[in-house]
């Protein structure tokens, strides 16, 4: 696809989250979509998938080495990142056709930092983002790496290697953002601990900001203000702001200690924040003014996966119990009990009126979400990809697309 | 483990006819380029471009000046532009100059290395054939930078399985830790399908040096009944001299310079004598500690009455057989500092996230004779039953990991029922 028609793409999937226009061929250029909410209302993905007869696997492809993030996907090209090789030390991007699986182009490079992490995560825990023309990929190791959509490197920059104390040996897995001029990522940890604004095309510093020394996993969110303005949401347990992503310069801050693990999500106007042990719903209002907390209600807790909305709902994925509420006024709808889930990791995504939720075990139950105000959501179909899936998957061209631990598998019709 | 012989290191000599032979007879994908079945001959011709050493020779002014702007790539982004500006020109180099681009990984900072594997990659790319002749020659010539020389590797045998088999097993004393990684886990593999050759895991215990590989090796010799001194094998400390505790409430002493390290600081050839007053005005002396721990962990918790928010300071003496460069690697999920002869070598303020051999690598200048070490282990008061531990283990190696033993360091052989790690979260 001509970069004329991956700007054109990337913009209708910007537009899908204010001025809620459906396009199914939209790209899904960042971890959990545009804007943090990973709903697709038109698109139709299958209700039952994988399995031994690998049922509505279009293909699967290997990758050398694992990862935790999920894929990102431009035009016909679906690119994800992975680690392996000696302590996790081979980083590679791999972008694949959308239309086979097949492998386009890959490229390595050596990771700078420290590839510590549990053994259950991997260096390539972070997911890519791309602005239409490069992709940006990061990793636990504070690698991030700016390729073009033919695998040619633009830039390198080795954040660990600039800021030695920059690290977590649990692993950290804050992904990338794209916002403006800027790629913007936080590095938050006890030892160098910033968030950091990047100029897409060369890599240099924009700003550095001083953050909290602790363990933040939580990921920064473009969100789009009204008048098309783009901004970064940043969050820790001290407090949420919004930045102007070119000069890192604070529109606003509110002092809502937030959750190291999900992160905010932007609907319309709003903006979903994963607080203290729930969820706080902001009113952004025209994104200049300090924003309106609309509610905040701890039984909506979003767990490990972020929040989600469609259709006025709220949706949280409580451990295993998915629990809803209205967007507006916090109030709690229907709780849905996923039997036997075990831990979930990646946040659920939607497509049309089904709810997609990966168990860490590569189990994916979907979800019927109901019409009316009044119903129940009722799971349809418990699908066994039997590989470990952690990274919260992308929906495009009526097509699923996950990453698990070694594959990357494209789940369509 | 006396009377072991290294392995022979054979050249590799007849790779070019494996190479060849693998080319003729495969057709594959690699970075998006597709090699079709070739002729061998055609591929590997002397005279054609891609002979042995034409490369080097083609090297123009203006890719050199290019690959010199590369390499000048700094920490926060320093001369990005000028990189840029480089690798556009470098992309578009064709196969024959591949050689001349990693051998510009020589010297060359490791953010630059990266910029220069980006190159290489698009060249490899865009071509469609590979300089394999030259290649080979590269990477059969160890004094070659390992990360180029394990990056050609992976080049030349990812999609070839069985000439990465008959490579690797040539490979165990590679001075590329990743290639020799590689070949140990081959070679390990093959000595545990087969019938128990104690003498063959014995000379893979002298080659391997990552931590995982001595472990299994070892393992696999205990289990045969053979007694190995694992600890002696990573180059762990054992013995120790502590002393605390000291106050670290609200984890403020980690910068606290308390009474030993005041006195280490000023004679650091010397142990701090004496007696001082430690957290709540309480008085401390020196205390002997050691441990039998294959992986060198020692607990201080156990013989500190699993205090919290306390500071304890390890002590001891390295008797080094010459002067030597050496890493000093610490595992410790506990704030920490180390000073090697007063000279402070790590200081990581980083509580309970996790732990592992070699989590914290400082580099140092051993004197032949008495050198000192001093260790601050820092604990707080976190409750989170994970957060408990409070232990440290430190190992002596050269950069690849092969240990520096202290002079005399007796051999303590460990059978397999007397064998333990240490415990950590």
């Amino acid at each position: 696809m001509s970069i004329v028609k991956n700007k054109l793409a990337l913009a209708l999937a910007l537009a899908t989250t204010v001025l809620n226009v459906s396009d199914v061929s939209a790209d899904w250029p960042a971890f959990r979509g545009v804007g943090g909410n990973a709903v697709v209302p038109d698109a139709k993905l299958p209700t039952e998938f994988g399995g031994e007869a690998n049922k509505a696997v279009a293909w699967k492809t290997k990758l050398p080495g694992r990862s935790v993030g999920g894929p990102v996907v431009v035009g016909n090209k679906v690119i994800t990142n992975s680690a392996g090789g000696v302590d996790a030390k081979r980083l590679t991007v791999s972008c694949l056709d959308t239309t086979s699986g097949k492998l386009l182009w890959e490229q390595a490079f050596r990771a700078t930092g420290r590839t510590f992490y549990y053994p259950t995560s991997s260096n390539a825990a972070p997911s890519p983002c791309t602005d239409g023309e490069r992709v940006f990929t990061f990793y636990s190791s504070n690698d991030l790496i700016c390729l073009d959509l033919d695998g040619n490197l633009v830039w390198y920059r080795g954040l660990a290697y600039d800021f030695p104390k920059a690290g977590n040996d649990i692993g950290m897995s804050s992904s990338p953002t794209v916002a403006g001029g800027a790629v913007v990522v936080q590095v938050e940890c006890q030892g160098d601990s910033f968030a950091m604004g990047l100029d897409r095309l060369t890599g240099k510093t924009l700003w550095k900001m001083e953050r909290p020394n602790e363990a933040n996993w939580a990921s920064p969110v473009t969100v789009q203000l009204p008048g098309g303005k783009d901004a970064v949401v940043l969050q820790s347990s001290q407090s949420v702001m919004l930045v102007e992503p070119n000069s890192g310069e604070k529109i606003w801050e509110l002092e809502v200690g937030c959750q190291s693990i999900p992160s905010c999500t932007q609907v319309g106007s709003n903006l979903l924040v994963p607080s203290g042990k729930g969820l706080t719903v902001l009113d952004l209002g025209d994104g200049a003014g300090t924003p309106k907390s609309l509610w905040t209600n701890n039984k909506v807790n979003p767990g490990s996966g972020s929040a989600l909305a469609r259709d006025g709902v709220v949706y949280a994925l409580n451990g295993s119990v998915l629990v809803t509420a209205d967007l507006l006024s916090g109030e709690e709808g229907w709780k849905l009990r996923l039997p036997d889930a075990g831990q979930l990791w990646a946040t659920p995504v939607i497509a049309g009126d089904l709810l997609y939720a990966f168990t860490q075990d590569g189990d994916c139950f979907v979800v019927k979400l109901p019409s009316a105000k009044d119903g129940k959501g009722e799971v349809v179909s418990r699908n066994t990809l039997g590989e470990a899936v952690y990274g919260t998957p992308a929906i495009s061209g009526n097509a699923l697309y996950v990453r698990s631990y070694d594959y990357l598998w494209k789940i369509s019709n | 483990m006396g009377g072991l012989r290294f392995p022979a290191f054979q050249p590799l000599v007849h790779l070019s006819e494996m190479v060849q032979r693998s080319y003729a007879a495969t057709r594959f994908q690699m970075f998006g380029v597709a090699f079709g079945v070739m002729a061998s001959a055609s591929l590997l011709n002397p005279g054609s471009v891609f002979a042995q050493g034409a490369t080097e020779k083609g090297a123009n002014p203006q890719t050199q000046a290019a690959l010199a702007a590369v390499r000048s790539v700094q920490i926060n982004g320093g001369n990005h532009a000028e990189a840029q500006a480089a690798v556009k020109k470098l992309n578009t180099l064709d196969a024959s100059q591949l050689v001349t681009v990693l051998k510009a990984f020589d010297g060359a900072n490791p953010l630059a290395k990266n910029w220069l594997m980006g190159v290489a990659g698009a060249i490899v790319r865009q071509s469609d054939r590979l300089p394999n002749e030259a290649l080979i020659s590269f990477l059969n010539d160890k004094a070659n930078d390992s990360d180029a020389r394990y990056w050609t590797f992976e080049l030349l045998t990812q999609n070839d399985a069985a000439l990465r088999k008959q490579w690797l097993a040539q490979m165990t004393e590679d001075p590329s830790l990743d290639i020799r990684y590689l070949a140990v886990a081959q070679k390990l593999e093959q000595l545990d399908a087969a019938a128990v050759d104690v003498a063959a895991y014995g000379q893979l215990l002298e080659v391997a040096r990552h931590p995982d590989q001595l472990k299994a090796i070892t393992a696999k010799l205990r289990d045969a009944g053979e007694g190995v001194d694992l600890a002696r094998q990573y180059g762990f400390v054992m013995n120790w001299q502590l002393i605390g505790p000291f106050d670290n409430r609200e984890e403020k002493g980690f910068d606290v310079v308390y009474g030993p390290e005041k006195d280490y600081l000023a004679k650091p050839q010397e142990k701090p004598a004496g007696l001082y007053s430690g957290k709540e005005d309480l008085g401390c002396t020196w205390k002997d500690a050691s441990t039998t721990a294959d992986d060198g962990l020692l607990d201080v918790a156990a013989l500190y009455n699993k205090e919290k928010g306390a500071i304890v300071y390890a002590y001891t003496e390295f008797n080094a057989e010459e002067s030597v460069a050496a890493d000093i690697r610490l595992g410790c999920i506990n704030a920490n500092k180390v000073w090697v002869n007063g000279k402070e070598i790590a200081s990581n303020k980083i509580y309970h996230a996790s732990s592992s051999i070699d989590q914290y690598v400082g580099k140092t200048e051993l004197k032949k004779g008495l050198n000192t070490i001093l260790i601050k282990v820092c604990q707080n008061e976190q409750t989170q039953a994970w957060a408990q531990d409070f232990s440290f283990q430190l190992r002596v190696c050269d950069a690849t990991g092969k240990a520096i033993l202290a002079a005399g360091r007796p051999v303590v052989p460990v059978k397999k029922t007397e064998s333990k790690d240490g415990e950590q979260k």
